[in-house]
């Protein structure tokens, strides 16, 4: 499984990856490379099959053809709990909270390898204690860092919309990914805490080495933080480039106009 | 893909391994099977159509409120209930029953009034709910009215059935379903809560034959429904088909009608007593009016469902939605109407096809349920919310389980009890061997 | 518990101990009673209250569990623990052979199959040769009773209730185990949210398809406690109202609250059992049995839609990582940030 001197420049690999939902073609094959170590953003319009995108990399949708390569492994049609296992962590859009429960088991159920989760040994505390004291200290960690320790008594419910995004990181945190998808990690939220988050997600990057692939609607925030952007349209990747490049491209512009 | 494939193997081995252990020879199964197939062919049409009157409801309801309605059975409990007891209770000894005549006045009139109050409240954009249940309730009423007075035939029956089905749906879905929805219940939570719906109003016709027993001693649990019926039989002749109203040749001393069909085409002719009697004793295949009945009510059903999905703004409304409630909305569809208006229809379709069951086997509270559970299979084979999907897998399901009463009944007549069994193990087949059902085969040729 | 559980189960036990100071026997009829449905519907929390599967056709597991314990010791006389365990594995089963199709579709596919299973289960057994040890539509008959030696029946009886209580309180400690550790969080997290839930790593399946296996092996040794406590059983005994009454328990009680859901099972059959007495003093234009079935339709769709979470609702999944969380609120890292947040 371990073959990352195979493919150590690029992390995440969308070769030629096409779906489509009955007569409409949501994804009309994407190639997009995700550098090891990155941060990488994905834009483009309401529409353009970003979302679909991550849906076909994490595992919910299997592509018609195409393959996703992460780190070495060809993880097309994997379902998203072994994608998970492997390191590759996504957030959505509209985040889905264990509603029922507080936001705290929500992090704490988010961590990798607690032998208290099987049927056989979970009776006996014994056994895992030790292990879910310690998965407890890092859950406490990520949401202090995150500043969600606070309402981690609270149903994760009953939260703002902008915690709940960050309720969603931390439980992709808790299991130490390689890499990160980020559906829109800052909507909903005000400019001053966007930025915070960003800034927290570089640091992450930076320290951690996280690799990240991040949609995002708000580009002004944004391309002060990503390595390189890649733009989607009507289910295909018309530019990409640093941030820089891409705001001068045409086509970009042209189709941000368009929307408008 | 192997798993599947090894599972479903498996299955069909045990299935196989079976058949020794009665100790029947093949052959003679076979022998005895074989004369019956034209009619297990003519069983099937009937049996399709009552099982497709039934499913086509849950599949319909399904599309725009996408959860298995649990109290369908009992919706359609309901309608056959009613149609039963104005055909039977109607006019009493030659007396119009003065409790039906009320009902009917009381239905028609709070019709009226429901209806009245939707065209005050019509301009300001709302209360299309109440048109889509004034409407029913106005003709439950009229229908009611004319059994009492001018006597009950079946289409008056059809029609009161329809509606009072179509009016317990809708009022399933107003009280309970969509209160529930608004207060983001889980597909689960509606499913029980359906459940809760069919429970109530199963127990309640219970309570109302026990109610009929205890104060008017009348048994109206496991009646026949008393509807008379012409049964007709046909034999094979030279390659000419012969069909005889078999009731007539009960009746008439000469001149049975008859039919017959062959290379010379279709002749309506009369056979006499003696030539009715040197007919061989045991038909080729006999069937009754309900073979009629039914096969016509489907047909314009399909067609009437057809038009409407094809030809209507209605039809395209009730797709976009099926697709995308939200989106459709945004379109300035109007989904609360055509929500309405799909479980007045299945509703409506669900009484009538419980009519047909009261009339084929016997009337009970527990009649739609015990169908319901074959509807699942039906439902399920079709692909969950697939039309013609369903449509084809009432006649297959209907057909698997003809053909296997009469292979049960070759092998030993007792083994007949196990024919509810049939339905409910293609059911389990399916769910193992492609659990998308029919609809998935459709859509890859596409 | 919190107060509304707390009155409600003083009140259960006082009715409870006034039986038993009026008619012993009855006492502990109704004890086996509440016992054998607090079992059953213990399962059903698993399944459902944690899981979030929609088992409908719990009463088709409980009747092959019992017909399994009967038939075994009826025709083979196998020994009661054998029996019970053979009556689980055999539930077990039937639950796995359902589940392993259905898990992974809709939940309506399920809930379609198991009630379809329950039914069959029946039609089945109804119409198992009545010259046979099933007995077909006549019933089950000749299972041994596991405390023939005790001679006093009121003391057989007693035994019998006293080792269902026990076996009761071993299910409710097994399920109250799972359910305050990292699985019942899992299981939670499925039920709550399965996309969500695979995105983090958990196999929910696997989890599914186990949840469904052993509520129905629990299911199974509930039928074999039925078994043996009437020592004769009917096929039409087991007819689907008998798995919505179950719903109905695990409803009112509260789902994932074992406690609730316990005094849910309490409170439905105590209502029965009264209604049962009732109905020789007070006279109704109603016939009463029919009347509790619609009461239990009414009483489905009035708890899920004004009272969902239940009489006793859940509570956070106790395990010890509370503690950590406590220190470090003790220690003052959890300082809301700045107060523009809410």
């Amino acid at each position: 499984m371990n073959s990352n001197s195979r493919n150590s420049n690029y992390i995440l690999e969308v070769i030629d990856v096409r779906k489509r939902f009955g007569g409409i073609i949501a994804l009309d094959g994407v190639n997009l490379k995700v550098k090891r170590g990155s941060m990488t953003a994905l834009i483009g319009p309401n529409g353009s099959g970003k979302t679909t995108l991550f849906n076909v990399i994490a595992g919910v949708y299997k592509p018609d053809s195409g393959k996703v390569i992460f780190d070495g492994t060809d993880i097309t049609g994997w379902p998203p709990e072994k994608i998970y296992h492997r390191g590759l962590v996504r957030t959505f859009q509209v985040p889905r909270m264990f509603k029922a429960m507080t936001v705290f088991e929500n992090v704490l159920t988010a961590a990798k390898g607690n032998p208290g989760e099987r049927f056989s040994t979970s009776p006996l505390r014994k056994i895992w204690k030790a292990i879910e004291l310690k998965i407890a200290e890092k859950a406490v960690d990520i949401m202090e860092l995150l500043k969600i320790l606070h309402v981690a008594r609270n149903l994760s419910s009953a939260i703002s919309g902008g915690q709940m995004k960050l309720v969603e990181l931390a439980r992709g945190l808790m299991s130490d990914p390689i890499m990160l998808l980020l559906d829109e990690p800052a909507a909903g939220v005000n400019p001053t805490l966007a930025h915070e988050i960003f800034g927290f997600l570089r640091n992450l990057n930076k320290e951690q080495g996280i690799s990240m692939l991040i949609i995002e609607h708000r580009l002004d925030i944004l391309f002060d933080y990503v390595d390189y952007v890649y733009v989607m349209h009507r289910g295909k990747v018309v530019a990409e480039g640093t941030p820089k490049e891409i705001v001068e491209n045409p086509v970009v512009v042209d189709i941000y106009l368009g929307e408008a | 893909m192997l798993k599947k494939r090894e599972v479903s193997l498996l299955l069909m081995m045990l299935l196989l391994l079976q058949s020794p252990l009665y100790a029947v020879s093949i052959n003679e199964i076979f022998s005895k099977v074989v004369p019956q197939i034209p009619q297990i062919f003519l069983d099937t049409v009937m049996l399709g159509n009552l099982y497709f009157l039934i499913a086509i409801g849950i599949t319909l309801t399904f599309t725009v409120a996408k959860f298995a309605n649990f109290a369908h059975g009992d919706v359609a409990t309901v309608g056959a209930y009613a149609a039963y007891l104005l055909y039977n209770f109607a006019v009493i000894g030659g007396v119009v029953n003065g409790l039906a005549v009320e009902l009917g006045y009381i239905s028609t009139i709070g019709g009226l009034i429901i209806l009245s109050i939707w065209y005050i409240l019509r301009r300001r954009g709302y209360g299309n709910t109440l048109l889509a249940l004034g409407i029913p309730i106005f003709l439950t009423g009229l229908t009611v009215l004319y059994g009492c007075y001018v006597g009950a035939n079946l289409v008056d029956l059809i029609i009161v059935a329809a509606t009072t089905s179509a009016v317990t749906s809708l009022l399933s879905y107003l009280l309970v379903y969509k209160p529930l929805k608004t207060r983001n219940a889980s597909l689960v939570q509606l499913m029980v809560a359906s459940i809760g719906v069919a429970l109530f109003i199963r127990y309640a016709l219970y309570e109302m034959t026990w109610y009929s027993r205890t104060y008017f001693n009348t048994e109206i649990a496991y009646q026949n429904f008393g509807m008379p019926m012409t049964s007709y039989q046909g034999w094979f002749i030279n390659g000419t088909l012969v069909i005889v109203n078999a009731t007539a040749a009960l009746y008439f001393m000469n001149k049975i009608p008859a039919i017959k069909i062959g290379a010379g085409g279709i002749k309506l002719t009369s056979l006499s007593v003696e030539e009715y009697y040197k007919l061989p004793p045991q038909p080729n295949i006999s069937f009754t009016d309900l073979y009629i009945w039914s096969t016509i009510t489907v047909i314009v059903i399909v067609l009437g469902l057809m038009l409407l999905f094809k030809k209507t703004k209605i039809g395209k409304a009730w797709r976009a939605v099926a697709d995308n409630p939200i989106l459709a909305a945004a379109c300035g569809i109007d989904v609360e109407s055509v929500i309405n208006l799909a479980w007045l229809v299945a509703g409506a379709l669900a009484g009538i096809g419980g009519l047909f069951w009261a009339i084929r086997t016997q009337i009970y509270p527990e009649l739609g349920w015990m169908v319901l559970l074959n509807a699942f299979a039906v439902a399920v084979l079709g692909g969950l919310g697939s039309f013609w999907g369903t449509f084809a897998a009432s006649y297959i399901l209907a057909f698997a389980e003809q053909l296997g009463v009469s292979i049960l009944a070759a092998i030993n007549p007792q083994f007949t009890g196990y024919r509810f069994l049939i339905p409910f193990s293609v059911f389990l087949l399916v769910l193992y061997v492609k659990p998308e059902g029919l609809a998935s085969i459709k859509k890859r040729k596409a | 518990m919190d107060k509304v559980g707390l009155v409600l189960g003083i009140i259960v036990v006082a009715i409870i101990a006034v039986f038993a100071a009026i008619n012993v026997s009855y006492a502990l009829d109704l004890i086996f009673f509440i016992a054998f449905y607090a079992i059953a519907s213990l399962s059903l929390n698993l399944e459902y209250g944690y899981t979030g599967l929609s088992n409908f056709g719990k009463v088709g597991f409980i009747a092959v569990g019992a017909y399994i314990a009967g038939v075994l010791s009826a025709a083979f006389n196998v020994p009661f623990p054998l029996c019970v365990l053979a009556a689980a594995v055999a539930a077990a089963a039937v639950g796995a052979f359902v589940g392993i199709p259905t898990v992974k579709l809709r939940e309506d596919y399920l809930g379609m199959a198991t009630i379809i299973i329950g039914e069959m289960i029946r039609i089945l057994l109804r119409n198992t040769p009545t010259n046979s040890v099933w007995g077909g539509v006549f019933g089950l008959r000749g299972i041994k009773p596991p405390f023939a030696f005790i001679k006093d029946p009121l003391a057989r009886q007693f035994a019998y209730v006293g080792l269902s209580v026990f076996l009761f309180g071993l299910v409710y400690w097994l399920i109250e185990r799972w359910g305050n550790s990292p699985l019942g969080r899992v299981l939670k997290a499925i039920r709550d949210d399965e996309l969500a839930a695979k995105s983090v790593g958990k196999f929910t399946y696997r989890y599914k398809l186990l949840s469904l296996t052993l509520g129905s092996a629990i299911a199974g040794i509930a039928g074999a406690l039925y078994a043996f406590y009437f020592l004769y059983l009917n096929p039409d005994t087991f007819i689907p109202l008998i798995t919505f009454m179950i719903w109905v328990m695990v409803i009112i009680g509260g789902m994932a609250n074992n406690a609730g859901v316990v005094l849910g099972t309490a409170i439905v059959i105590l209502i029965n059992r009264i209604t049962q007495i009732a109905k020789d003093y007070i006279k109704l234009p109603l016939e009463p049995n029919y009347f509790q079935a619609m009461l239990v339709g009414l009483l489905i769709i009035l708890f899920l839609m004004f009272r969902p979470q239940g009489l006793v609702p859940e509570k956070p999944v106790n395990t010890p990582s509370w503690e950590v969380l406590e220190k470090a609120e003790e220690e003052g890292r959890a300082k809301p940030p700045g107060g523009e947040e809410q």
